[in-house]
Parts: structure tokens; C-alpha cells; sequence
């Protein structure tokens, strides 16, 4: 009995071994060399990724090495064949005293067998390291100081017979990112007017905006930040001639920053000054506002192999009334489960007692069949879910682009 | 018995076996040369929208991030094109000043429901693959380590599928306030099989959107779209330029007054180009005869409520993607062979040019010659149905103009990551 179990094992491990085997066979490109360099050749045939043939007419690769005279300079010269054919590459190396030639030499021989080994089946196979720490922007010289701005806009028109709209847009970015202080200045215009032939009568609707955000934020460590928010805004959708504000902020970050990228649960505060200017007089009957607002939120989102997970609750409120406040939440999930299937879902909802520019004349259909205007509410909601299933083959990697898509 | 047969006592030697053959490694170090000692920029160049710039700074971080390609010694074009099961993505490196002449092109395939974070793992390990012949000539490659992983390849000719992919969605979404709401629901059915000789590509969808809007307390408008569509397209490929195909589609529209429509067409297209270039460059030429049957809902302006059509379509189609930016031109014209004058013509334009150190022009231009209306209802369209652009409306053109302009300057040392106060 043990000696059949051990034979089954011995088969299962052989076929294992020859499967894998045969498989990498199949993809390991031949290597022809030639070289006037002693105790070379052993060492390349220990290179794994390549097999080391006698034949010339063998060879997706040939490498020459030649190495100078008087010191340790080692010329390589790659050529390709097949379906490497016109990769061709050559490289001179100098190898430094302290170092020991060969192992120098073959390690730059095979780093520079990867521009081959990226064409094959292979190139899944190995794990490239890059130094975290070497940052490319240490020590450079940057007249800019770390400023990078950017201008910009754009017209759009379109139009048919009995309907046309017309777009303006413009933006201005400035910002300057360091490890220790971001800082971002944002301007922003855009004018869009629509008009639509009716039977007897034409619509037009205008949608403006304009709005300046700039924010300076201090770090204090891997967790803290502070800051400052400041800004205007202009909108005839919000019936907002003037919105401006100065806040201080702060916030706080459970995972470092650094892991930003992949985790994020931050919990941020922000309370100052609001100013609001109506355009038309509001349902309160006021033309402006001075007032004090508090912002409170929580967020957490994740991105990795499985998917993104997206999740927030936020709220605000006015000092002089704490019945003006507005809750909100966003959640939002991307799952990739086993198989095909991929499932997305997202809830959002808000409660609202804060619709302070709420204008006090009633909006017209064509302003509410549009969503040119503000309405008034005591919440919103949003639910979506997705759900997809792929089945079917693994290896359909063909392109065919014929008669597009 | 058989529940101890494979991890029994020999448990401990089977896993070190397979640990050895699957995980035998080698680990290189990188090494020195002297030739190149200054930071190499790269500039990223993508028109796929894939690529996560911060993840890449992130993990890529012995490089610096041009903003103007001018200033780069690499600049990678990033593009990709759909294959059967997902997207094949194309980066092609090209060396400049002193690197000059030193290219290279890398493709891999992304599955079409991997994750966001798969998708820009794989984007920035290529990425690295297609690096090294840069910093191999720079002082840089002690910062690099290479294993090689002796690892589980299977045999990829082995596809029991034999390369059909189906995939089933469903998307739904529901929002409102007080006195609007509005539902959308999508449910999608495709089934693909694109190999080199033969493309079989079916699609399905059905879409239904509905919106109230509380006009007064005493009137609601409700607006539905409704639209069903089954498309099913299979292409012969007859060498590096030419194809053959058929086009079938069965269509319920409430936007185009269509209670149901089919359409059988053969097609024929030819490429200057060859189709391996496609990623690049294209000029095709296009054009199928098709056969009609149309139901309508409503009577139509011709008094129709239903018909049968033949007419035919011609389509010249450019696409070039360079260093410099990309273009796009296409025009196309459509008629009916029972009335010359039921016809369209179209042309499109798109330039997307780098011009010179961060300043970037943006062209777009389309214009729409219609006669060809057949469907418009007698009835008309109300004002909400005009305002909520639910139905189709009558007109003899269309034309979209845009243009944008964007000049980005500054420091060349933008790599720094600050993610302090996000989107707040």
C-alpha cells in the first residue's frame, strides 16, 4: 500500500515538474555567445532565464563580448533573431576595481537580456526592485522652486436646426508640492447658454460660474496636517452672486500618507468665516449673509487587488442656528469576486436643512425640466449598483481591429 | 483513508519539493556603469486614460516626471486596443539625446474585469521592464534589484473556451430629491471570440430611464426612454489589409420612434496601414449595402407605419498617433436607394498637438448634413419632450465646434507626492 502511495506521489511530483518544465522549455529563448573572455561562459550558462547553444542558426540571441586590453571595460554587443528579429542593442561597462569582473559582468548581461525576455512569456517571471528611498528629485537644481502652473480653455458650440448651446470655459492652476507644504491656487470660469426652439416661443438658459479656491497645507509628520482653505464662487445655479470663505483646517490620517495610494482614513476638521450675496432675495428674505460655519468629516477608502472601497459621512452646520446643518454620506464599493464576476455598489444620501440661498420666486418648469436652478428639498439620495460576469476563455488575447468597434 | 492520501506524513517533503521546483530563485544585484550620472526624465504619454500618474511616482521613484516631452530623455506612448478578453496595452519607449536611437516596444493584456489596482501594477512593472535599457547606462542600476522566479507557467495553447468570452451585466441606478427622480437600468449580454482570422462579436442591451419632475403640486411630468438593441457583427480577415464582413441588428428605440427595426448588411473594409499598426496609425475605408425593415409607433411624417429600405454607406477613416499628438479624421455618407434625396454626409476632425514646451491645442470639428429622418413621428414633440431631449427632433444639420488650448510651465521636478487634505 505505502509502496503505491509513494509511486503516485513520485508520478504526481514528475508530472508536475516535466508540465512546468516543458512549458518554461518551450519559452526560454537560445543565447549563442562569443567571447574572448575566459570563465564567461560558465558562468552565462547559469543564467536561468536563457538556454546557451553551440549553433549559431539556433540563436533568437547572439551576445559578443570583448573586453579591453589594459583595463575592465567589457563591450556587449546584442543582436536578435526571430521573433527578436531588430532588437539589437550594444553597451560598454566599466567594471570598478572593488568589484569582483565576472559576477559584475553577468549581472549587467542579464539585465540587459530583459529588453528580450519583455517580448516572451516569461517576462511575468521576475520581480524588479527599484529603491524607494532614491528619490529622483533630491538634490536637483529647479529654478521653477517647485511651481508648476497651467493655463487654459476652451470653446465648445454645437447646434442643430431648433437647438443650440454654446460653452466657455478658462482655468488657471498653480501649485507647488513638497513633502513639507502643498500649496494650490485654482481659478476657474465657465458661461454656457442653451437655446431651444419651441412652437411658438424660444427658451434660453444660462448657466454660469465662477470660482477661485486656493489652500495651503502644512505636514506635520506621517499622520498630521493643517491649514487653510480660502475662496469665491460665483453661481447662478446656487442663486450666489458672492460665496466666500476663510477657514482654518485640520486633519488627521490613521495610515501614513505615504500608503496613500492604497489606504486612506482620515478624519478632517474645518470652521471660519462664510459670506453669501444673493442674487435674488431668498425664501429667509435676505439679500447677504455674515456668517460662522463648522465642517466635520470622515473618510476611508481602499485600492487594492480585490478592488476600491470608498466610504464617507460629513457634516456641517451654521453657529447662529444649529437646526441650519446638512449630513452627508458617499459610499461606494467595487468588489472583483472569484471568477468573472465584478459587483459594484454606492449609496449616497444627504439631509438637508440648509438651503440658505434658496430664491424666494418659484422656479419655472423650464428651469426645473432643465436643472438650471436650486430646488428646494429636505434631502437627496443616490443608489447604483452594477453587477457583471465574465465567463469563457482566459487566452483571448488577440487584437483584430478590423471594421472597428 | 482517502481523506489522508495527499497530506499525510509525506505532507512536509511534498511542499518542499514543490517549493523548489515553483520557487527556485536567483537574485541579482544590479551594478554600476559610469556612462550616464544625471536623474532620467520620462514623459508619459497616454491616450488610454489608464494610466495613474501618483501610483507611478510613487513606485517609480528614481526617475523624474517630465512636464514638457522636450525635457525628457524617454517618452512612452502609452495606447491600447480591445482584444476577445479584456484590452492589450502597447507601451513604446523612445530614447532621446543620449539615449537617442534606443527603443523599444512592450505589450501586455489586462483582463476586462481586473481591478483599477491590477490594471496600474501591471502598467508600472512593465513600465520598469521597458526602463532598464535606459538605466543600465546610468548610475542608477545600484538602486535596482532583478529575481528571477522560476515559476507555475502553463501552457497557454490549452483553451478549452477556444477563446469565446460571454459576459452578463446589470447596472442600475436610482436617485432624486423632493420633487425630481429619475431610475436608470442597463442589462447588457455580449459574446465575443476575436482571434486573427475571425472576429464574432454579439452585443445586447437593454436601457430603460425614467425621470419625474414635480412641475406644481398639482402636475408631474414624467419622461421615459426605452431602448433595446441586439448587434451582432462577424469579420473574415483576408491578410494585413482587407476584411469582410456581416452586420445584423434587431432595435426597439422610443427616442427614434422605432417599435422595431432590423438591419442585414455585408461589409468590406480596406487599411492602407497594415492592422498590427493599428494602436498607431490607420486609414481605413469602409462600406456595406444594407437591407431594412422598419415598424413604427407612431405614424410617421411620410405617413408610414412601416417599411422596407435599402441603402448603402460609405466611411474613409484616419487615426494617427505620433510623439507630437494625435489626429483623427473621419467622413462617412449614407443613402436610400428609393429616394436619392433621403441621404446624410458627416465629416469629423480631431487634432491633439503637443506644439512647443507645455503648450497643448486641442481641435474638434463635426458637421452633419441630415435628410434622411424617416422616422420622425407626425405628431411632433412636446416641450418637455424638446427640453429633456428624449425624442429625436427634426433637423437638416448638426454641428459641433470645440476648441482648447492648455500651456502647462514650471518646475520639471513635479514628483512630489502630498495626498495631505485630498479632495475636501
Amino acid at each position: 500500500m505505502k509502496n503505491i502511495r509513494f509511486f503516485i506521489y513520485f508520478m504526481l511530483i514528475f508530472l508536475v515538474a516535466t508540465g512546468l518544465f516543458c512549458a518554461q522549455e518551450k519559452s526560454i529563448p537560445n543565447l549563442f555567445i562569443e567571447a574572448d573572455v575566459a570563465n564567461l561562459r560558465e558562468a552565462i550558462e547559469k543564467i536561468e532565464f536563457v538556454r546557451l547553444v553551440e549553433n549559431m542558426d539556433l540563436a533568437q540571441i547572439s551576445l559578443k563580448i570583448r573586453k579591453h586590453d589594459f583595463d575592465s571595460i567589457y563591450y556587449l554587443e546584442f543582436k536578435g533573431f526571430g521573433d527578436f528579429e531588430g532588437i539589437d542593442d550594444d553597451y560598454v561597462i566599466k567594471i570598478k576595481s572593488e568589484e569582483d569582473e565576472i559576477q559584475s559582468i553577468i549581472k549587467n548581461i542579464e539585465i540587459a537580456l530583459l529588453k528580450y525576455m519583455s517580448k516572451t512569456k516569461l517576462k511575468n517571471n521576475f520581480k524588479i526592485h527599484f529603491d524607494k528611498n532614491m528619490k529622483a528629485n533630491k538634490k536637483q537644481e529647479d529654478e521653477w522652486d517647485y511651481w508648476v502652473f497651467q493655463v487654459g480653455g476652451s470653446i465648445n458650440l454645437t447646434g442643430e436646426q431648433t437647438r443650440d448651446t454654446q460653452t466657455f470655459s478658462g482655468f488657471v492652476y498653480a501649485d507647488r508640492i513638497t513633502d513639507e507644504v502643498r500649496l494650490d491656487i485654482n481659478l476657474s470660469a465657465s458661461y454656457e447658454s442653451q437655446n431651444y426652439e419651441l412652437i411658438d416661443s424660444t427658451i434660453t438658459s444660462v448657466y454660469e460660474n465662477y470660482s477661485h479656491t486656493s489652500s495651503l497645507v502644512k505636514s506635520l509628520g506621517d499622520h498630521f496636517a493643517y491649514g487653510f482653505h480660502f475662496g469665491t464662487t460665483q453661481s447662478s445655479y446656487d442663486n450666489l452672486d458672492l460665496y466666500a470663505y476663510i477657514t482654518p483646517a485640520v486633519e488627521y490620517n490613521l495610515f501614513p500618507y505615504w500608503k496613500s495610494n492604497h489606504y486612506i482614513l482620515r478624519a478632517y476638521y474645518r470652521a471660519g468665516y462664510v459670506y453669501n450675496n444673493y442674487i435674488e432675495e431668498t425664501v429667509y428674505n435676505k439679500w447677504e449673509d455674515h456668517l460662522a460655519k463648522q465642517w466635520l468629516s470622515l473618510a476611508f477608502s481602499a485600492n487594492e487587488n480585490w478592488g476600491t472601497i470608498l466610504a464617507s459621512i460629513s457634516g456641517s452646520n451654521y453657529f447662529h442656528d444649529l437646526t441650519l446643518y446638512r449630513l452627508t454620506t458617499n459610499n461606494s464599493i467595487d468588489f472583483k469576486l472569484f471568477g468573472g464576476l465584478a459587483l459594484s455598489l454606492g449609496f449616497d444620501f444627504s439631509l438637508i436643512s440648509s438651503q440658505l440661498s434658496l430664491p424666494l420666486s418659484e422656479a419655472s418648469e423650464e428651469e426645473i425640466l432643465l436643472g438650471e436652478i436650486l430646488l428646494e428639498t429636505s434631502f437627496d439620495y443616490s443608489l447604483t449598483f452594477g453587477f457583471t460576469y465574465t465567463f469563457g476563455s482566459d487566452k483571448a488575447h488577440v487584437v483584430n481591429p478590423r471594421f472597428g468597434y | 483513508m482517502k481523506k489522508g492520501f495527499l497530506f499525510s506524513s509525506q505532507k512536509p517533503i511534498i511542499i518542499y519539493l514543490l517549493c523548489l521546483i515553483l520557487f527556485f530563485e536567483i537574485t541579482i544585484n544590479a551594478q554600476d556603469s559610469d556612462n550616464f550620472t544625471s536623474i532620467i526624465s520620462i514623459y508619459i504619454d497616454d491616450s488610454t486614460g489608464a494610466v495613474d500618474e501618483e501610483f507611478i511616482k510613487e513606485k517609480i521613484s528614481l526617475v523624474n516626471y517630465a512636464i514638457d516631452r522636450k525635457d525628457s530623455h524617454v517618452h512612452v506612448i502609452v495606447t491600447s486596443l480591445s482584444t476577445g478578453s479584456g484590452t492589450e496595452y502597447v507601451l513604446e519607449f523612445y530614447g532621446k539625446k543620449k539615449f537617442k536611437n534606443i527603443d523599444d516596444r512592450i505589450t501586455f493584456n489586462i483582463y476586462s474585469n481586473d481591478s483599477d489596482d491590477q490594471i496600474r501594477k501591471s502598467l508600472v512593472y512593465n513600465l520598469k521592464l521597458g526602463l532598464f535599457p535606459y538605466l543600465i547606462r546610468t548610475t542608477y542600476l545600484k538602486d535596482l534589484s532583478l529575481t528571477y522566479k522560476k515559476q507555475n507557467l502553463l501552457d497557454l495553447s490549452n483553451d478549452p473556451w477556444d477563446k469565446w468570452v460571454f459576459t452578463l451585466g446589470l447596472q442600475g441606478s436610482f436617485n432624486g430629491e423632493e420633487s425630481t427622480n429619475t431610475l436608470n437600468m442597463k442589462s447588457t449580454f455580449d459574446v465575443d471570440r476575436v482571434t486573427e482570422d475571425w472576429r464574432f462579436d454579439l452585443s445586447s442591451n437593454y436601457t430603460y430611464n425614467k425621470s419625474s419632475y414635480e412641475i406644481s403640486s398639482t402636475e408631474t411630468i414624467d419622461s421615459i426612454l426605452d431602448e433595446k438593441t441586439l448587434n451582432l457583427t462577424i469579420v473574415k480577415s483576408l491578410g494585413q489589409h482587407w476584411g469582410l464582413g456581416v452586420n445584423g441588428r434587431v432595435q426597439a428605440s422610443s427616442y427614434s420612434n422605432l417599435d422595431f427595426s432590423s438591419k442585414l448588411a455585408p461589409a468590406i473594409e480596406y487599411n492602407i496601414f497594415p492592422y498590427s499598426e493599428a494602436n498607431r496609425r490607420i486609414f481605413r475605408i469602409h462600406y456595406w449595402p444594407g437591407f431594412y425593415y422598419q415598424n413604427y409607433t407612431e405614424e410617421t411624417i411620410y405617413d408610414k407605419w412601416s417599411e422596407f429600405l435599402f441603402g448603402h454607406y460609405l466611411l474613409c477613416a484616419y487615426s494617427m498617433k505620433e510623439q507630437w499628438g494625435q489626429i483623427d479624421f473621419s467622413t462617412s455618407g449614407f443613402h436610400y436607394f428609393h429616394d436619392y434625396e433621403k441621404y446624410y454626409v458627416n465629416i469629423a476632425n480631431t487634432y491633439s498637438v503637443n506644439l512647443f514646451k507645455g503648450l497643448s491645442l486641442d481641435l474638434y470639428g463635426y458637421l452633419a448634413m441630415i435628410h434622411d429622418q424617416l422616422t420622425l413621428p407626425k405628431g411632433g414633440a412636446s416641450q418637455e419632450e424638446i427640453l429633456l431631449q428624449q425624442v429625436e427632433i427634426e433637423t437638416s444639420y448638426t454641428y459641433t465646434i470645440s476648441l482648447g488650448l492648455s500651456y502647462k510651465f514650471g518646475s520639471k521636478f513635479s514628483n512630489i507626492i502630498n495626498p495631505r487634505f485630498g479632495y475636501y
